[in-house]
Order: structure tokens, then C-alpha cells, then sequence
């Protein structure tokens, strides 16, 4: 901080030059590093409010659960439902509660691995805020980005929110087995995260009958 | 959208900074934003307004200066605006890969400006 000149009326100008989204991004770099550190890879699950996140990572970490050691960190404006949900007898499991905030940030996640005994942990979901927009300002530092959409939310989820599934590695399209009665067409979604990112690897799942996840876990790199 | 949260944060460095300074008020804050971000400087003024409500800051003159969006080229360096390709949507004129109007290349082409919510400089009274 610097103090630049003192004009008449003894107003100072205070040069501050702090870019606040850009503190958010170095703090996800740091977390980056302490998770190698650690030898723990993260994956930030993202997607819209009910899309199946809980749902979709409870899964997830019964099948990886037999092989790796697993850490869940969940995000939620107000309540531990979520947590509580993915606290299994091998699983840790963090709450942050964000209070008013629309989206997980670096310093939250910061503080949440220290609430987690990383020697015991091999692999890290990170839930984030049910959101499509905000959470994709905000790195957290994890290693792969896995966004949840569902066909229950609609035909043009992926198109009114690109951002979101630009930075996504893998995208579940979930609720598959409501595909019919919504009468929405989950290749059309497929289709949708391709023209915006053609990296991102998506699946069709169903959390409710079981489908799709051993595809998600293959396209995760597991 | 997280209009609110990057106000809190602005909010909370101003008023700490003024009382180093030991001011007894700040007479003007100005804001660097950049185009590419998330944040509608209409919703900042609004939050920075009700948040600086009974401080030091409440009778502040809040300057927000938009940012454009720039491209910066490795391979010829270019450095400008992105031209928006007539079969793309508004809203994938935001996505990367970006393609560099002068010499076509998507390799290299990094974003120069318009990611930034800076908090540039205050005015105080001591
Ligand atoms: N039919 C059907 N229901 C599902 C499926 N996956 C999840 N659900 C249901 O959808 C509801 C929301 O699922 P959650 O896993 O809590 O969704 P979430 O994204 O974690 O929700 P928030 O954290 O509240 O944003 C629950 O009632 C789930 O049982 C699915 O594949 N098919
Ligand atoms: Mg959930
Ligand atoms: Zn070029």
C-alpha cells in the first residue's frame, strides 16, 4: 500500500490495487498444492439445485470406496443433511455452510481440508452450492470439475448455462429414467455440452436405478 | 450473482483500510470491472451503498470503471478485442477457446483483461 498524494482539503489517496477475484483463484492454487502435497485428488462436483449431486457422489464413493480411501466436503447455505447423507463408516465427511452465499470459495475449502485427516484419504468430492453460474468464478483448487444436470430441469439447461459446462471435465446427464415422462432428450443434452466444450467427457446416469456409474467413474480417469 | 459476497469482501477492505489510515471518512472509492466477470455493477453500487449505511464510508462517491474484455496473441501478437464470429450465440462470445482475429491462430491466445474486480484506490479525510 502506498500513499500517492495529498491534495488540498487533506483528501489522501489510498492506492490499494486488490483484485478480489483474483485472491480467490491464487487461494484455489494453494489448496492445489497442499492436495498434492497430500496425494489426494479432488473432484468439485457442481451442478443445479436437486440435479442429484448427493446422490450421484453417494454412489460414486461405494463403488471407489472398496479401492481408495474417501473424503467428502459438502456445501450448503444452512443445514448438514448433505453431510450426514455421505458420512459412511469409511468416508469423512466436512460441512461447510456457506450462510448466504451462492457458491463453495477457495478460503471455505482451505479451511474445510484442515477439518479432514488427509493421511487417511486418497480421493476428495467436494460438493458444491446447488448453482450454474456462480460456482464457475470460483476455483477451488480441485483436480477435475464434474457438473450434474438433470433431465428434470428441462431441454435447455446446458445451452442457457455454458459457462458452467466450458470448464466441466466430465458432465452427468442424470435422471435418465425420467427422460420419457419429461419428455426431454438426454442425446439432445449430450449434443448441447459438445458444441460448448468437445473435452468434456458426459454421461447418461441414473442415480435412482443405478446406471451409468461405473461410466462416470471410467471418464473421471479412475 | 455473487454480487453481494464480492461487496461484503470490498466493503470489509475499505472500511479496514480507512481506519489505518485513520480517516475519519472516505470521500470516494473507485472500482476496476472487468466485462468477462459474473458482476453487474449496478448490484455492487447497490450492496457497497447499503453496506457502507452508517460508516465511514456512507457518504462515499463509489466510481465502478468497466474493464474491457481484451485478447492478447503469442503467435503475432495482437493485442485487441475479440472479433465475435456471426454464427456464434452472445453468449459463447465468452468462451474459450478464443480465436485470434489477426492471424487465426486458438493456440497462445490468452485473456489480457476483463476476469478483474479490483479494488483500485480510495479518497479519505483524515
Ligand atoms: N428419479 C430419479 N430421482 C433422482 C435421481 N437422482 C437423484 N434423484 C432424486 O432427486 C432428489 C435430489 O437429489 P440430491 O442427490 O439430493 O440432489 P443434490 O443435487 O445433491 O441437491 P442439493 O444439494 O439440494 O442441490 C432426491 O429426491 C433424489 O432421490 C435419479 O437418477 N432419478
Ligand atoms: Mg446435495
Ligand atoms: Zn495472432
Amino acid at each position: 500500500m502506498r500513499i500517492v498524494k495529498p491534495d488540498e482539503g487533506e483528501v489522501l489517496d489510498i492506492e490499494l490495487e486488490e483484485d478480489f477475484l483474483k485472491r480467490n483463484k491464487e487461494l484455489a492454487e494453494e489448496n492445489r498444492l497442499f492436495l498434492d502435497r497430500h496425494k489426494v485428488r479432488a473432484i468439485d462436483v457442481m451442478g443445479s439445485i436437486g440435479s442429484g449431486k448427493t446422490s450421484l457422489i453417494q454412489l460414486l464413493t461405494s463403488v471407489l470406496g472398496e479401492k481408495f480411501k474417501i473424503g467428502v466436503v459438502a456445501g450448503d447455505l444452512t443445514t448438514s443433511i448433505d453431510a450426514g447423507r455421505l458420512e459412511q463408516k469409511s468416508t469423512q465427511a466436512v460441512q461447510i455452510n456457506t450462510g448466504k452465499e451462492c457458491h463453495l470459495d477457495a478460503s471455505l475449502v482451505k479451511r474445510a481440508l484442515q477439518n479432514l485427516d488427509l493421511k487417511e484419504v486418497d480421493i476428495i468430492f467436494i460438493e458444491n452450492v446447488g448453482n450454474l453460474i456462480c460456482p464457475a468464478e470460483f476455483p477451488l483448487g480441485a483436480h477435475q470439475r464434474l457438473v450434474v444436470v438433470s433431465v428434470t430441469e428441462g431441454p435447455w439447461m446446458v445451452v442457457k448455462h455454458p459457462y458452467i459446462f466450458a470448464q466441466a471435465d466430465v458432465v452427468a446427464i442424470n435422471k435418465i429414467d425420467l427422460a420419457e415422462a419429461m419428455e426431454v432428450s438426454p442425446q439432445k443434452l449430450i449434443e448441447d455440452v459438445a458444441k460448448i466444450n468437445p473435452d468434456a467427457k458426459s454421461i447418461p446416469v441414473s442415480c435412482r436405478q443405478n446406471k451409468g456409474i461405473r461410466e462416470v467413474i471410467e471418464a473421471l480417469g479412475f | 450473482m455473487h454480487d453481494f459476497y464480492i461487496s461484503q469482501q470490498i466493503a470489509r477492505e475499505v472500511i479496514k483500510k480507512a481506519k489505518m489510515e485513520k480517516a475519519s471518512q472516505v470521500t470516494e472509492i473507485n472500482i476496476k470491472l472487468g466485462e468477462l466477470t459474473h458482476l453487474n455493477p449496478d448490484q455492487l453500487m447497490f450492496w457497497l451503498k447499503q453496506l457502507f449505511r452508517e460508516t465511514l464510508a456512507s457518504g462515499a462517491k463509489i466510481i465502478i470503471a468497466k474493464v474491457p474484455f481484451l485478447i492478447k496473441c503469442k503467435n503475432c501478437g495482437y493485442e485487441g478485442k475479440l472479433q465475435m464470429s456471426k454464427d456464434y450465440d452472445y453468449y459463447f462470445y465468452f468462451l474459450p477457446p478464443f480465436s485470434c482475429p489477426r492471424c487465426g491462430e486458438q493456440n497462445g491466445v490468452e485473456i489480457k483483461s476483463g476476469r478483474e474486480c479490483v479494488l483500485e484506490k480510495i479518497k479519505i479525510r483524515r
